[in-house]
């Protein structure tokens, strides 16, 4: 049997073929430096790694064009999906004690909980993405906290910018 | 030293690497230099003992630019792929990939497909079903991961 695609994979379990390459790129990556560093070093850049990678996924989505719903509902599966695969970064190179290691760990590391307020924060910004202006702006605050008003027009320049606007101006 | 756009070469990464390990062996050994100089030391001058300074100096001026150097590498070797996510047509995505696994769903939980078969073969496409795409998954992994 031929060896399937990414895009195919990507088409049986809903991710898409960008975060796929995305995670096996930073996988290799952080393999080889595994190999590299000690372990301690190698766990400090492993959360530097994490508390960053979620606002560099939003910078990239907030430099398209334009968004729509399904897009913005694959790109939220796509974050969910990534951090099953982020999760495993800081075991990369164990071998067999990984597994056990990993099962330990999650949802009491320090790491994992980073990931997964980082996860949730992106989900919630993606959700404005997929919503409508009006009700991206009525729920702004609530799914944004810190956001702020240049954050409003980024998520709204991706609905199609004048249009948006105009609903902005009119809301406010 | 700057990360490239394109990420640092692999004996670039291999000397970063060795600084970062080097410096963070001689932060931690600081410490203890200057505990044991305080053992040997009479208490006049041990009390002027302070290599706080020092380790410091270690962590920020060699630990901290050196990790922050192989994370830029990291993502300089995301490159690729998060440009393709930006020039992506994300209007032109119909079915996300939540879309398609509900229609699986609710395809598998549909009466017809329960009333076409009969009871027994209906027991048997249940069970075989995930268990195949299960494996197909796990066969996919392989290649792709």
């Amino acid at each position: 049997m031929e060896g399937p695609s990414r895009v195919t994979l990507g088409a049986c379990v809903g991710i898409d073929a960008t975060a796929l390459c995305c995670t096996s790129h930073s996988q290799t990556t952080m393999e080889g430096l595994h190999d590299l560093l000690s372990q301690p070093l190698f766990d400090a850049l492993c959360d530097r790694f994490g508390a960053s990678f979620y606002s560099k996924y939003l910078e990239q989505v907030f430099a398209c064009s334009r968004v729509g719903k399904a897009g913005a509902m694959q790109l939220q599966l796509d974050a969910v999906m990534l951090q099953a695969v982020l999760l495993k970064l800081p075991f990369v190179g164990r071998g067999t004690e990984s597994k056990k290691l990993l099962r330990n760990s999650i949802g009491s590391s320090a790491f994992s909980r980073l990931l997964r307020s980082a996860v949730a924060k992106t989900q919630r910004i993606l959700q404005l993405v997929g919503m409508d202006a009006a009700d991206a702006i009525k729920h702004f605050k609530t799914c944004w906290e810190d956001g702020r008003v240049e954050d409003m027009m980024k998520i709204l320049m991706l609905k199609g910018g004048c249009a948006a606007l105009a609903v902005l101006l009119l809301v406010w | 030293m700057q990360c490239p756009r394109n990420g640092l070469k692999v004996d670039q990464v291999r000397r970063v690497a060795l600084t970062l390990n080097t410096a963070d062996y001689c932060a931690r050994m600081t410490s203890r230099l200057a505990d044991y100089a305080i053992t040997i030391l009479d208490d006049e001058l041990a009390e002027s003992v302070d290599l706080e300074n020092e380790e410091n100096q270690f962590y920020d001026q060699v630990l901290a630019p050196c990790v922050s150097l192989l994370l830029e590498h990291v993502f300089a070797r995301c490159h690729r792929p998060f440009s393709k996510l930006k020039r992506k047509n994300w209007m032109a995505v119909k079915v996300s990939g939540r879309m398609r696994l509900d229609r699986v769903v609710c395809q598998l939980r549909s009466p017809t497909l329960a009333q076409r078969k009969s009871a027994a073969v209906f027991c048997v496409f249940c069970c075989r079903s995930p268990a195949e795409h299960l494996i197909t998954f796990l066969a996919l992994n392989s290649h792709c991961w």
